[in-house]
Formats: structure tokens, sequence, C-alpha cells
């Protein structure tokens, strides 16, 4: 094996990607294609995927690899050593964010340039709101919500409205969602707005590939267990 | 039926329907009830009002080098007070409402459904932009100064070298101040096209499927066009008006006014043809990165672009709501191509070492252990001294302070002490603790002293201020605010701990 290529991996591990402006000499490597199919190698290996867009080469951890993607417990440490209704609440959150920002249907992805705390708030609380009320009306609201989904709308509903950080308030629980997705260098404050960053812009069109439905949906039935905390 | 007459009188319908969605865009927003009230529920006067922002923000990205902040905005709607009749105060809160929920439509995109004529058929036109926002800095898109141009610069000609071309025939006739309005829009149609590389890398990496390649070739060759044929005639240009401006200066002995105000006009044609030179060159360099962006997305990208896309709330959201907590676990490696790769709690030193104790480790984590009753209350008395050692060591730290920052706190207690406070992550789960009670409220605490119950291992607050000296306990509160600093300690096995400063207040 070439050393280029370790040292390219090397690079990768370090915040995930390379960018032709700041790593020109790891960018040109891995035009290289001898650099290239060792670490088509490694990507078959070690469980990874490894994808281009202009100017970066991304090193995206597939979420079967143990060795090195992030699960529920990295995120539980992230976020402040919360209890599974947190974590869960949390992570529903962050799902509901991407969407609020990608949910486009047909041929348009992005839905918002930039979103602001307050629209956040508004149309989480609102989600909230309406789960809450169907779970009440809906003789069979057990066949679309879980029972657990409920009590996440309502811890929701329950959140306090002040500015404080802690967890108890809306604003707490925002703010360790936003947080997060800042040092993941996702998000970033764009005078007082929170805008995607390019590597969101960048991996959403991957992260949404119908190419990933299966594994998608292994994690959700739970085929790929995770050792999160609770 | 539609007839080929129609048809053909209909064509580039769209594009038509483009500048009018444009107008819609802004004309139809979001009307919150306290801005109403500001501006006395006149809407005709408050689309004069946006439109002036507008204008406004054109003329100050041409003159200034796209600088246009907020706070010009801010300074240029207090100006306008007087003729409004609203608070000069709030002129932020319109600068806020104009820029975010009118110029930007809350960062929503807008969709209007537009009849195209290749297909005859309603689609929806969307990826309007009137104003972006780069480092502070608000720019409008390329459709906006279209736009703008529209409204009065209607008989001026769009294309370059025909601006180019009065710009120089005005050079010519010594025209300057109509020379200079030329050189103005030269500055603005290369902003106009470089914003529109922006727009379409953009769209690119949005969604490539949505970029067909008719766009894309328009868009190289009209950079091509406006670099190649133009480039040297500009230089001409520049070496023309210089030349007039040193015959100017030459006479400077005879200046009167108006020569100052011809010279004024002078640097300022010269200042915006280098803008416009210096811009072109950059453009130019771009149309590389574009084409290969292009061709790279194309390319590499095109086995997940391919496929399509799955349909995020039906796939994740729906799903999540059915799940039980228990499944909730696994929710975290949905994030993981989005994440960072996480090396360094497998790899790192702590991993060699903490593979010798896991047991007592995990064991740690779990909370005091129940198991055996003589250890548990050893491990209990253990973290109670340390929960308070920690306070005192900080109260005692804050006795002659009036505020300070709890680096400073850290850096004043010896090495063996601060290991001893962060064993168990100790020392930043008080910090968090406290900062979420906002407040060591003391004299709260004396005035409702009640029994103390010694706490079996976990902080209690109260049980420590009863453990410390009276003396310690003098002041009435200290206040705890959290800070965006982070401050990085290694604990003795070498696992980093990170956690924010805080700025430490206290009140006698």
């Amino acid at each position: 094996m070439k050393p280029e290529s370790l040292k390219l991996f090397a690079k990768l591990m370090e915040k995930g990607y390379i960018t032709r402006e700041q790593n020109p000499s790891y960018y040109e490597d891995y035009c290289d294609t001898e650099i290239a199919s060792e670490l088509a190698v490694m990507e078959q290996e070690l469980d990874f995927t490894l994808y281009r867009t202009n100017g970066r080469l991304y090193l995206l951890p597939n979420p079967s690899n143990e060795l090195f993607s992030q699960n529920n417990s990295d995120f539980r440490r992230s976020v402040g050593n919360e209890k599974l209704e947190e974590l869960y609440l949390l992570n529903y959150m962050a799902i509901f964010l991407l969407h609020e920002l990608y949910g486009g249907k047909g041929n348009t992805l992005q839905t918002r340039y930039y979103i602001r705390e307050c629209d956040f708030l508004n149309d989480f609380t609102k989600h909230c709101e309406q789960v809450r009320a169907e779970g009440e009306d809906m003789k069979n609201a057990a066949a679309q919500y879980s029972m657990d989904f409920l009590r996440l709308a309502d811890n929701w509903l329950a959140k306090r409205g002040d500015e404080s950080i802690s967890s108890d308030t809306k604003h707490g629980c925002f703010m360790k969602i936003i947080r997060k997705f800042r040092d993941e260098d996702l998000l970033y404050d764009a005078d007082g707005v929170w805008k995607p960053t390019v590597k969101l812009n960048d991996l959403m069109p991957y992260y949404l590939s119908q190419n990933r439905i299966a594994e998608i949906h292994s994690i959700l039935e739970g085929g790929e267990s995770d050792a999160g905390d609770s | 039926m539609i007839s080929a007459e129609s048809k053909e009188l209909l064509q580039g319908f769209e594009k038509r329907m483009r500048f009018v969605n444009l107008t819609k865009y802004w004309l139809q927003r979001s009307k919150p009830t306290d801005i109403r009230e500001l501006l006395h529920n006149d809407d005709d006067k408050t689309d004069n009002l946006i439109l002036m922002v507008m204008v406004f923000i054109m003329d100050s990205t041409l003159r200034y080098g796209e600088s246009c902040t907020r706070q010009d905005i801010t300074a240029f709607l207090r100006e306008l007070a007087d003729v409004y009749d609203y608070d000069p105060e709030s002129a932020e809160k319109l600068t806020n409402y104009i820029v975010t929920d009118v110029l930007q439509s809350n960062g929503k995109v807008r969709l209007f459904d537009t009849f195209h004529s290749s297909d005859t058929k309603f689609k929806d036109q969307s990826s309007l932009i009137l104003l972006d926002q780069q480092n502070g800095n608000y720019i409008l898109s390329d459709e906006a100064y279209e736009f703008l141009f529209r409204t009065k610069e209607i008989d001026s000609e769009l294309d370059f070298s025909v601006n180019r071309f009065k710009l120089q025939e005005f050079i010519k006739r010594g025209n300057y101040s109509k020379a200079l309005r030329e050189s103005r829009e030269l500055v603005i149609l290369i902003r106009k096209l470089k914003t529109k590389m922006d727009v379409f890398m953009l769209r690119c990496r949005t969604n490539i499927t949505e970029v067909s390649i008719d766009e894309y070739e328009e868009i190289v060759t009209e950079i091509k066009n406006s670099f190649e044929d133009e480039n040297k005639q500009l230089s001409d240009i520049r070496t023309l008006v210089s030349a007039k401006l040193q015959a100017i200066t030459d006479i400077e002995i005879s200046k009167d006014e108006n020569i100052a105000q011809t010279e004024k006009e002078i640097l300022e044609i010269i200042e915006n043809i280098d803008t416009v030179i210096n811009e072109q060159s950059r453009v130019f360099n771009q149309k590389y990165t574009l084409s290969e962006l292009y061709s790279a997305l194309l390319d590499e990208s095109f086995y997940y672009l391919q496929a399509g896309r799955f349909d995020l709330e039906k796939e994740l959201l729906l799903p999540l709501q059915k799940m039980q907590l228990q499944d909730s676990k696994n929710i975290g490696k949905l994030f993981a191509p989005l994440y960072r790769p996480s090396l360094p709690h497998i790899f790192g030193l702590d991993f060699f070492y903490s593979r010798q104790n896991s047991i007592r480790e995990s064991r740690k984590n779990d909370g005091i252990d129940i198991v055996s009753e003589d250890n548990a209350e050893t491990a209990a008395d253990i973290r109670n001294k340390r929960y308070v050692e920690i306070i005192r060591s900080l109260l005692s730290f804050a006795e002659n302070k009036s505020d300070f920052y709890f680096k400073e706190y850290i850096e004043s207690v010896s090495k063996e002490q601060l290991q001893e406070q962060l064993q168990e992550k100790s020392l930043p789960d008080v910090m968090l603790k406290l900062y979420g009670l906002g407040e060591i409220d003391i004299a709260g605490w004396h005035s409702q002293q009640q029994d103390i119950i010694e706490p079996v291992g976990e902080f209690d607050l109260s049980y420590c201020l009863s453990e410390l000296p009276g003396e310690l306990v003098q002041m009435k509160t200290i206040l705890i605010h959290k800070l965006d600093d982070v401050i990085t300690l290694s604990d003795e096995t070498g696992s980093i701990i990170k956690m924010n400063d805080f700025s430490i207040e206290v009140r006698r």
C-alpha cells in the first residue's frame, strides 16, 4: 500500500473531509488511480463511503460502521448526558430540522435557505400540538403514533419558554441540536439565523438518496443495534 | 389544443411570468400587526418603502464594493423616519422585517405555478432569490438587479458591450457624468454575472437534475463573451480615461469647481473600470470551477442522483413517530453519514488504559454500586466529600472578588486538587448543575434552612453549604453565566474533558 493512501485516509479522518483549497496535495493524491483504488479497498473493508463533490472529498462512515461512526452514545455525550426520553426528543428534533430545510418534493430539495430559532420553535410546537390533538381525537391514533411518541410531544409542550439554556426549556433543547450541528459543521450562524454549510448542502443529496433506503429501514427497524445508553 | 400561432405567441412566456413572480415575491408578504401599526396600515406606502430599501442595497453594493450590512440599511431607514412618521428607533425592527421577512421570505423557497411554453404545462417556478447574504453583507440577486433596472433604467440596454460602448463614447465626448453612470452599470452587470454564477452553482449542488445542459451552456457562453470580447476594450478605455485625468491635473492652476467635479467623476470611473476588470477576471477563473462542478457532480454523484430521492417525511419522520422508546437507541445511527468520523473514543490513549479496568469504569457510569452495601456507603461518602470540597474551594476563591471567570478559578487550584475535583467528572457536573440553578442563593438558603439530609453521593447544594464554615457563607448570592469559550482539561487517566467557561458574579 502506498504511504500516500494511508496519509489521505488519516487526513480524511480528521474532520471527515478535505477541500481542494485547503488540502491541495491530498486532493491531488486522490486523483492518482492507484491511491484511489487503495482508498476504495479501505472503503469496502472499513465500512465507509467516499463522496466527492466540487472541490471536496468526504469520508462518510456507514451506519453499520462500528469503528468510527457516531451512535446514540456519542450523541448523548455531545448533548450533555440526557436521559433516553430526551435523546429521543432531540434526535427527532434534529430530523425535523432537516425536514424544515430539505423537505422539498419533486425537483426542489431545499425548502429553506436558512432557519430562525423562532420559526423552528413555532413549527415544532405546532407539530407537537397537532400530534397531541390527533392522539386524543382519533381512535386509531395508536396505529399512527406510539405512546412514547405522544409522550415526546407532551414533553416538548411542557417545556418552558424562557431563555434558559437548560433542557427544560424549548430554547435549551433547540440550542443543544444547533450546537451539535454547528460542531459537526452542518450549520453556521449567519447574522442571527442558522444557515446550512457547504457540507450539509453537499451531503443532503447523498443522505436522501433512494440507494440508502434499505440502510435507513434497517436502522429504524432495529436491525443495527446501537450501544446507546438508557 | 393550442394553435401553432398561439404557441409562438406564448414562447418564453415563463420568462415574463418570472418577472411577475418576482414582483409577487415581495408584494405577497407577511404583514405582522406591529409592522402594520408602525407604518400606519398603509400598504401602498409600505410597498414604496420596500422598493426604496432595494434601491438602497443596489446603490450601496455598487458604490462601496458589495458592502451593505444591516446597520447600513437601518441607518437609511432612520433617515426616512420623518417621511413615514415612525419612531427612528424602530428602524432596526423595520430592517429585520424588510430584509428577513420580505426580501428573503423568511428563508423559505417560494414556488409559483407558472405556464411553461415548451411543453404547454404549468410547473412550479422556484429558485427566486431577491437578496443574499455573505459574511454579514447583503447583495441583491441577479434577478433583483434586473427587476430594479426595469423599474427605472428601462431604456438602458442590459447588454454588457452596449454599456461599454456607451461608456467609451461618453468619455470621448467629455461627458463624464453620463460616463460615470455607464461605468456604474458595468459594475452592476459584472456583479449580476457573478451572482448568476453563484446561484447556478448553488442550484447544481442542491439538485443537479434540476439544471439543464442548455442553462449550463448559456452561462458559460455569457462569461466567455463578457471576458474575451470586453476585457481588452475595457483596458483601452482605462488608458483613455487616465490620459484625460492627466490632462486635467496638468491644468491644475486654472482649476475651478467644475473641474474638481470632473476630476472626482473620472476617478470614480477609473475605480469602476478597475472593479469591472478585476471582477471579470475573477468570474472568468470561476468559470473553470463551475465547469468542473457541473461535470464532477454529474459524474461522481450520478449513482446517487440517478436513484432519486426518498421522501424525508415518509421515510424518517413518520417511522420515528411510531417508535417505541426502547428502540429509539438506534436513531443516533441515522446521522452517521452527516457526523464526522469519531475515532478518538476508540483509538485514544484512554481506550488502551480503560480496557484493563473496564468493569470498574462501567460501574462508575451506572452510578453507585448498590451490590455491596459497605462499598456503596464508602463511594457515597467520597462523593459527598468531593462535592463539599468543590463548593468550599469555589466559595473561598470567590471570597474577595466581585466577579471572575471560572477559568481563573481552575488556574488557581493546585494540580492535585484539580485532579481530585475532576474525578468522575465531578467538577463539570457541579458547574452544570449550578448553571442549571442559575445561582448559588446563599441568602435564600439561610432564610429557609431546614433539616439537611445527607445525600447518597449525588450533588446537593444545601448539604454542601451546610458543611462549610460560617465565614465562607456570608455572601448573598453568586450568579453563574455560561460563556461560549471552551476550557479543555484532562483528568488523571488522560481523558480530555471539555466544558464551557462561566462568568461568576458575587453579590454581597
